[in-house]
């Protein structure tokens, strides 16, 4: 049992959350998600967002327009499904959930210190 | 100085330096593995790919345009590597791992960190995808439902419709299949794109459209290959030809990069069947190097790899060119074949409307073409000229396109050709609608013509051919109790009303002459000027007195219903026999006295198996050159000729040898006398046999002839001749007539020799060997001794002794009545009485 693993697996849950955030504001190209992500330091390799994009993609929760560029090769825009966005809903539930308990067991133990 | 590499990354061209590409290029390897078994791994590398692009981009400006080894360094740490994506991993494969499941064993990567349906989507719906339609978006729903590309679906539809796979109905099936599925499936626009593959024409390596450079790509597969496989099915009944051509019409042309991208497949080429079984079988030893086993497993692959490449280098070139050859030839046969139809178009059109005038050399199937389209409403004959002329258009635009590899055709110019087209459908649709109330009523017109005969013993009956063939005219035969002939037309044609049926019945113009005792029946009836086509027909009854003496021309026959005759008459029996009218059939007057045929009705299959010389077998005496050359030969009685001529042999009161032919085939002719012999010989050992100089004819007069040799590819005419004695040798491919008056006549025939014997002799003996073919039947001969053999004919007469003798599968057919017969035939040969 590595503390990274556990990091990695916490870390993860939450930036499929945090994706689907990002892109519930509206169609989002990947590149400008990466920049949000990497200054929030939800992610440290660029890399890990793409195989996620396509799983979330693959499973309905998104969806993306091409759309051509002048500057380089076409770019995908993401959107989310009516799927994702009642996924979304969901986590957005567990999230704060998770947040109020994290914070009563902190509380709590801050608490007992005190 | 450094070396550098240019990269394409997603249609983006980089300037990097070698060490920078080796780097990237391990990279992206590690990269493109890693990922393999991930579900939409083509995706994410792309994606990854397009990233990487972005990156470069980035760091490249006016004042650094290559990419160095730091640029890539920095990539990799940006992207990260595949350790920190195993990371990732690692972690995933312990969760599903504490709970297995069916899900658990699918090893996909991409779907187990959710365990099992995570997602509860629902059950997928088919809708139609209104976004990618190209009618109403029932293929494109249907291939977005089974993820694939909707191209697919749509060839599956329009080989339904075409029915391609099924000869009938399936057209229909197709049809309603679609429009069912078209009311059925709810409209959706909010379908996404389908991450299937698709199917593009490739159009920057192209030969012709890029059909096959795009399917290629879409399997990965050499183009070579798929080209070979269109040249093949082109010989497969054309196959190729059609298949080519519909996916050309169907499958669309990459032309943005989006498309370029999604063109490509997978490659399986052998260099990545190679990586794969490299990476899968994990045959690398421990330090690095392939190990025995595994250059084993990899030697066929790798052979073949080699074969292939040279096979590319040495076939490419001669495909390439095989392949502009049939372009080019398809094109011309496409446009010449186009523009004769659209020529032939035009002069329908034109005689049609009334613009030329009649001309009896058009022929639309039984009818001339004025007849049977005029009357047919203008507008309806402009819409069937365009409903024609617009596929034929659509053809040469084809044949251009293949000639020159272009396309001319813009869409919005075909879908307007195709809309006048279907306006055109329409209009002619409505015309022959509105064309048929010209059919609607029936009328007739009956006309009786008497011609009085009473002054003629036999009457004959004839038919004149009017060289037009509509319809099969018949006449229907009838006594009566006259002493006149009457002939009864009855026209019938169809109108808008029965006056107008009328009036187009009387169009028919038929004719029958009479010249003497002779009635010359037309063989087919004729439209009169400006007749319209109104489904004409002529029924004609003959009545006949009826005891009246009938002879009938071959012709004529022609023109009588079955049965008209009481029995089954051959034709020959019909023209050489008196006949009468009774009732409504023809009888028979002197057949009764008829021997030739009275056993065998079907006398005609053994004269149709014989080859019968009818007339000279020389050519008229003025074809022949004027050159002529005389010999003063005489008192000889024997005749030999051998080589290619024409030989004339007559009995006469003195003797005559001429040759005519031209000078050079005369000098090379020998003609001699030795003893009481004449012989005539070809000089030189090799003959010519594609000579194709005038024939010679050799023309010979004797008082008296004893012998006669023919051998070579001799025709032969012998004029009467009476004798004694005669000794006639044929060999070799003769073609020869004799009329002869002999006491004893000695024949013997060998080869492939065709003749015929005319007159009378006392003794015949008959030798015939090879596939000769003789026509004896108007030689009567008191005793005639035949041995035929091999696969020899013989028609002989015979009034006295017969010994006859057939072998091999010879037949020998004797006419006469001998009282005397010794028949002799083995095997599958004969020797019939007739």
């Amino acid at each position: 049992m590595k503390v990274e693993n556990t990091q990695v697996q916490m870390r993860k849950g939450i930036l499929e959350f945090c994706i689907l955030e990002i892109i519930s504001r509206g169609e989002v190209y990947a590149s400008d998600m990466l920049e949000e992500l990497t200054a929030a330091r939800m992610i440290v390799v660029e890399g890990t967002l793409y195989p996620l994009l396509t799983r979330l993609k693959n499973a309905s929760l998104l969806d993306y327009n091409w759309v051509e560029s002048t500057s380089g090769p076409p770019r995908k825009y993401y959107t989310l499904t009516e799927t994702g966005r009642e996924f979304l809903e969901q986590l957005r539930l567990t999230w704060s959930d998770l947040v109020a308990s994290t914070e009563y067991i902190i509380q709590n133990k801050k608490a007992q210190q005190s | 100085m450094k070396k550098n590499i240019s990269i394409n990354l997603q249609g983006i061209i980089f300037h990097i330096e070698e060490d920078g590409y080796e780097q990237l290029s391990r990279y992206l390897i590690s990269i493109r593995s890693y990922f393999s078994n991930y579900e939409g791994h083509d995706e994410i590398v792309a994606d990854i790919e397009a990233r990487i692009a972005e990156i470069f981009s980035a760091r490249l400006s006016p004042g650094k345009q290559v990419i160095s080894l730091e640029d890539v360094e920095y990539l990799i740490a940006r992207m990260g590597s595949v350790t920190d994506f195993e990371v990732l991993d690692a972690v995933e494969e312990e969760g599903p791992a504490a709970q297995p499941g069916p899900d658990a064993s699918e090893g996909y990567g991409g779907t187990q960190a959710y365990g099992a349906g995570a997602y509860t989507t629902g059950p997928r719906r088919l809708f139609r995808d209104v976004n990618r339609k190209v009618i109403s978006g029932v293929a494109s729903g249907i291939a977005n439902y089974l993820n694939v590309d909707p191209l697919w679906v749509r060839l599956l539809f329009v080989m339904l419709v075409l029915g391609i796979p099924f000869s009938h109905g399936a057209t229909s099936f197709g049809i309603i299949l679609y429009i069912i599925l078209w009311i059925s499936m709810p409209a959706n626009a909010q379908l996404p794109e389908t991450t299937a593959k698709k199917l593009f024409r490739d159009p920057d390596d192209k030969k012709l459209a890029g059909v096959a450079s795009g399917i290629g790509k879409y399997f990965g597969v050499d183009i070579s290959v798929i080209r070979i496989l269109f040249l093949v099915s082109i010989f497969l009944g054309g196959f190729g030809i059609v298949a080519y051509i519909v996916l050309w019409v169907s499958m669309p042309e990459a032309v943005t990069l989006t498309e370029r991208l999604q063109m490509q497949g997978d490659p399986v080429t052998l260099a990545s069947i190679e990586k794969t079984l490299k990476d899968n079988l994990n045959m690398k030893d421990s330090n690095g190097e392939e190990s025995a086993f595994a250059k084993l497993i990899l030697l066929p692959v790798r052979l073949i790899s080699q074969i292939f490449n040279w096979v590319g280098t040495v076939l490419g070139p001669l495909l390439a060119f095989l392949i502009t050859l049939i372009r080019v030839g398809a094109g011309i046969i496409l446009l010449v074949v186009s523009i004769g139809l659209t020529i032939a178009l035009f002069s329908t059109f034109f005689v049609a409307l009334g613009l030329v005038d009649e001309s009896q050399f058009l022929v639309l199937g039984d009818f001339p073409a004025s007849v049977f389209l005029g009357g047919f409403p203008r507008l309806g004959l402009v819409a069937g000229f365009f409903v024609g002329l617009i596929p034929l258009l659509f053809l040469i635009i084809l044949a251009v396109s293949l000639l020159v590899k272009r396309i001319f055709l813009r869409p919005i110019v075909g879908w307007s050709m195709f809309g006048v087209w279907l306006v055109g459908l329409f209009t002619l649709g409505s015309a022959v609608a509105m064309h048929t109330a010209n059919f609607r009523r029936t009328g007739e017109v009956i006309t009786s013509k008497t011609i009085p005969v009473a002054q003629y013993g036999t009457l004959t009956l004839d038919a004149y051919d009017t060289n037009v063939e509509y319809d099969n005219l018949f006449i229907d035969v009838r006594a009566h109790n006259s002493d006149n002939v009457e002939i009864i037309q009855r026209a019938e044609a169809k109108g808008r009303t029965e006056a107008e049926a009328k009036q187009n019945a009387r169009m028919i113009s038929y004719r029958v002459q009479q010249q003497d005792s002779i009635l010359r029946f037309d063989n087919s009836y004729e439209f009169k000027g400006n007749a319209k086509y109104r489904d004409q027909e002529l029924n004609i009854t003959l009545m006949l007195p009826q005891d009246k003496p009938l002879r009938l021309t071959r012709a004529f026959t022609e023109l009588l219903p079955g049965g008209t005759f009481a029995e089954d008459y051959g034709v020959d029996k019909i023209v050489r026999n008196t006949w009468q009218a009774t009732g409504d059939q023809l009888q028979c007057l002197t057949c009764a006295a008829d021997t030739l045929d009275t056993e065998e009705t079907d006398t005609g299959s053994f004269t149709s198996d014989l080859e019968v010389l009818s007339g000279s077998v020389l050519l008229d005496e003025e074809d022949y050159n004027s050159n002529t050359k005389t010999f003063d030969f005489t008192d000889f009685d024997e005749v030999t000729v051998s080589g290619p001529y024409h030989v004339q042999l007559k009995q006469g009161s003195n003797y005559s040898v001429r040759v005519r032919g031209e000078a050079s085939d005369l000098e090379r002719m020998n003609v001699e006398k030795l003893g009481k012999e004449l012989r005539i010989g070809y000089t030189e050992k090799t003959i010519e046999l594609f000579d194709v100089s005038d024939p010679v004819l050799i023309q010979i007069v004797a008082p008296n002839i004893r012998d006669i040799d023919l051998s070579g590819a001799i025709k032969a005419d012998i004029g009467r001749i009476t004798s004694g004695d005669l000794q006639l040798n044929l060999a070799g491919a003769i073609r020869s007539v004799a009329d002869l008056n002999v006491r004893t006549l000695k024949v013997d025939i060998a080869g492939a020799c065709i003749s015929k014997f005319t007159g009378r002799a006392e003794n015949f003996e008959l030798d015939v060997t090879g596939a000769g073919s003789v026509d004896a039947e108007n030689l009567q001969a008191s005793a005639v001794d035949a041995d035929v053999t091999g696969a020899s004919k013989a028609v002989i007469y015979v009034t006295n002794k017969l010994r006859a003798q057939a072998s091999g599968v010879s037949q020998i057919t004797y006419r006469g009545n001998p009282s005397d017969t010794t028949i002799d035939s083995s095997g599958p040969s004969s020797v019939k009485r007739r």
